[in-house]
């Protein structure tokens, strides 16, 4: 016999009354980490997935649009810029790389993306197994595309045109899986990488055959427009301007001669700095003075944030009138305990037990429905997360890691304890005017 | 042994002051105090049980003097020294038999002897409720452990308030008589104090308020 083995034999007395108590604050701690860990996790995603991306070049539009379809692939390209563009910002010596990508086409719904080597080192991609792409029609899947669709090295497969799954506009050309990247849980564990050249073959014949298709397309846009407002090499200019057909010309020309690729067309630039000092500067160049527009991912996302937040805080506060309530729950169950049982606790008196010691008694009581609550608000959070997580998984093909904000976590967890203490101690106060005396006279 | 001397209570500055005669106990004695209603017999009993602190005279028990006691060595004290025979007998509602005696003896900071508990319960033939929960006992167990209640920590005075003022004849004389059996096991002092005068002629020591 002991003041918890008291304690947890007078919670058991009343189960019912136990059990709504715990369940109701449980839930609404539950509920508060949850959304908080989500908060956190969703936007730690969106920020890790940006990866060394400092800055995105692209047609005009929507500058958010641009961050969302070019670095994060949860959004429709907003146009083509000359691939010209990236060599002469590669000159700029603010700027560590520019990596070009062009995208336009999928298979059973991953986009395909044409880029350069690069591409995979600002995500940290690392080759899980097989090799880089060197050459066209060579392509490296991210780490869920494989598992999805069970590809393996040397296996093969076209391409459909447009960015969701169809079979309709199929192309021709086979791609070939040479790698495999490992997972990353970034946006490149459900990319198909390529080199940009693949790209241009795909299109250069698609072209021809699905010229009358409106949609944005990769190839669209190929034309003049925009290259005026650049001055590229004139070497750039001597080629045929349907690079594609270089392919087909009998002496073998492979389409990775720099130059010729100059006049061709990519999505966007994603672009990394060396030091913070030329985002502003040059993204306002960019936008003021080409045809072009310049986003910063992490101001865009910010900015995204800013918008969704509200609602993480709408949810937040509802949490917390849950929480508030429950802590009333506990409160209200402690008083009337107190209330309720006052001749037992009288009779504790009359057995020698100290006012303080059923103090102790009473506060371990609600300590033990709050700990209890605690940890089954943590289960229940937990669950509801695994629960939300595969609802992405399936909606929007994307893996969640979870990150823990532990700070965020424990202040939530320091808040409730707080709230709980308090609702504890109100409930005790008249413990301290009981009248033993006369509560056992009174029962006689 | 019982000391008690010019004791006087009053419950607020509007209500009389009640004067009580002095007591005085030699060992193992016993003490029946008889009186009507609203003389102040319940008061006598609160204020020996230090569950009321008397304004005037002196109250002994054994060597202690309750008035000398901080209230928190006065709990401590009637834990140890006191057992309390109530007329509606109680005990924790959300223990069973064992555990109510259990936790009688610690509060009251004693050793717990399971023997010595079924012993009690066997003298008291309520032994096969040992694991019963309160509520399933009848009333006669429940006055029965309520006296087990009172005695199972060996204490130097028992104070039974009205212990059989709701019971028939049979029932009457029977509880006193266990109530005397484990005063006299204990070594204790008793006091009853009551205003049935069917236990009269089992006391030889009594007086009336």
């Amino acid at each position: 016999m002991n003041n918890w083995k008291i304690s947890l034999r007078n919670l058991l007395h009343k189960p019912l009354y136990a059990f709504l108590a715990i369940f109701s604050l449980a839930i609404s701690i539950g509920l508060l980490l949850c959304v908080q860990q989500l908060d956190a996790s969703v936007k730690n995603q969106f920020e890790n997935g940006l990866g060394k991306v400092d800055m995105v070049i692209g047609a005009k539009g929507s500058p958010l649009q641009l961050v969302l379809s070019s670095v994060l692939h949860i959004d429709n390209p907003t146009g083509n810029i000359p691939y010209a563009q990236a060599n002469k910002l590669a000159k700029n010596p603010m700027v560590k790389s520019v990596v070009p990508i062009s995208y336009g086409d999928n298979f059973k719904g991953y986009r395909i993306v044409g880029s350069s080597k690069d591409y995979g080192s600002l995500f940290d991609a690392e080759i899980l197994e097989g090799r880089e792409a060197k050459t066209s029609m060579e392509a490296v899947l991210g780490y869920e595309v494989a598992q999805k669709l069970n590809l393996k090295l040397g296996d093969t497969f076209v391409s459909s045109h447009g960015l969701t799954e169809n079979t309709i506009e199929e192309h021709d050309q086979e791609f070939t899986v040479v790698g495999i990247f490992k997972p990353t849980y970034k946006v490149i564990d459900r990319l198909i990488m390529t080199p940009l050249e693949s790209i241009w073959e795909v299109h250069s014949h698609g072209h021809e055959k699905n010229d009358d298709q409106g949609e944005s397309h990769i190839h669209e846009e190929h034309d003049h427009e925009g290259h005026n407002y650049f001055e590229h090499d004139e070497e750039g200019h001597h080629h045929d301007e349907h690079h594609g057909d270089k392919i087909e010309k009998p002496d073998g020309h492979v389409p990775v001669d720099k130059n010729e690729n100059l006049d061709k067309e990519v999505t966007s630039l994603l672009v990394s700095f060396r030091n913070p000092m030329g985002y502003i500067a040059m993204s306002r160049n960019i936008n003021e003075n080409t045809e072009m527009q310049a986003a910063l991912p992490k101001f865009e996302l910010d900015r995204l944030f800013k918008f969704t937040g509200v609602g993480v805080k709408v949810v937040s506060w509802i949490a917390y009138i849950i929480l508030l309530i429950s802590c009333l729950t506990i409160f209200i169950a402690l008083y009337k305990m107190v209330r309720e049982r006052a001749f037992d606790l009288a009779l504790m008196r009359t057995y020698g037990a100290s006012n303080l010691q059923l103090f102790g008694i009473i506060t371990f009581e609600g300590l033990l429905m709050v700990l209890i609550s605690i940890f089954f608000g943590f289960v229940f959070s937990q669950l509801g997360l695994q629960l939300i997580i595969g609802i992405f998984k399936v909606q929007f093909q994307q893996e969640i890691q979870l990150t823990f904000p532990t700070m965020q976590m424990v202040r939530t967890l320091v808040i409730v304890f707080v709230t709980s203490i308090l609702s504890i101690f109100m409930a005790i106060v008249p413990l301290l005017h009981m009248n033993i005396s006369k509560i056992i006279s009174d029962e006689k | 042994m019982i000391q008690i001397r010019n004791l006087a209570y009053q419950y607020t500055s509007h209500t009389q002051i009640l004067h009580f005669p002095d007591i005085e106990l030699g060992a193992h004695e016993h003490l029946l105090v008889l009186g009507k209603s609203g003389v102040g017999k319940t008061t006598l009993l609160h204020l020996i049980a230090g569950l009321l602190r008397s304004q005037h005279g002196e109250i002994s028990i054994g060597k202690t003097n309750l008035s000398d006691l901080s209230s928190r060595k006065l709990d401590q004290f009637r834990g140890k020294e006191i057992g309390l025979v109530f007329q509606n007998n109680h005990a924790i509602r959300s223990f069973n038999v064992l555990e109510n005696l259990k936790a009688r003896l610690f509060f009251a900071k004693k050793s717990m002897d399971i023997g010595r508990i079924e012993n009690l319960l066997h003298q008291l033939d309520i032994k096969e409720c040992i694991d019963k929960r309160i509520n399933q006992l009848s009333e006669g167990q429940l006055q029965r452990l309520g006296i087990a209640l009172a005695v199972v920590h060996q204490p130097q005075l028992i104070l039974a308030d009205e212990p059989t003022s709701s019971l028939d004849d049979k029932n009457c004389e029977l509880v006193m008589q266990l109530v005397q059996e484990q005063a006299k096991n204990n070594g204790a002092n008793l006091m009853v104090i009551t205003h049935d005068h069917r236990i009269k002629p089992m006391f030889n020591n009594i007086i009336t308020l």
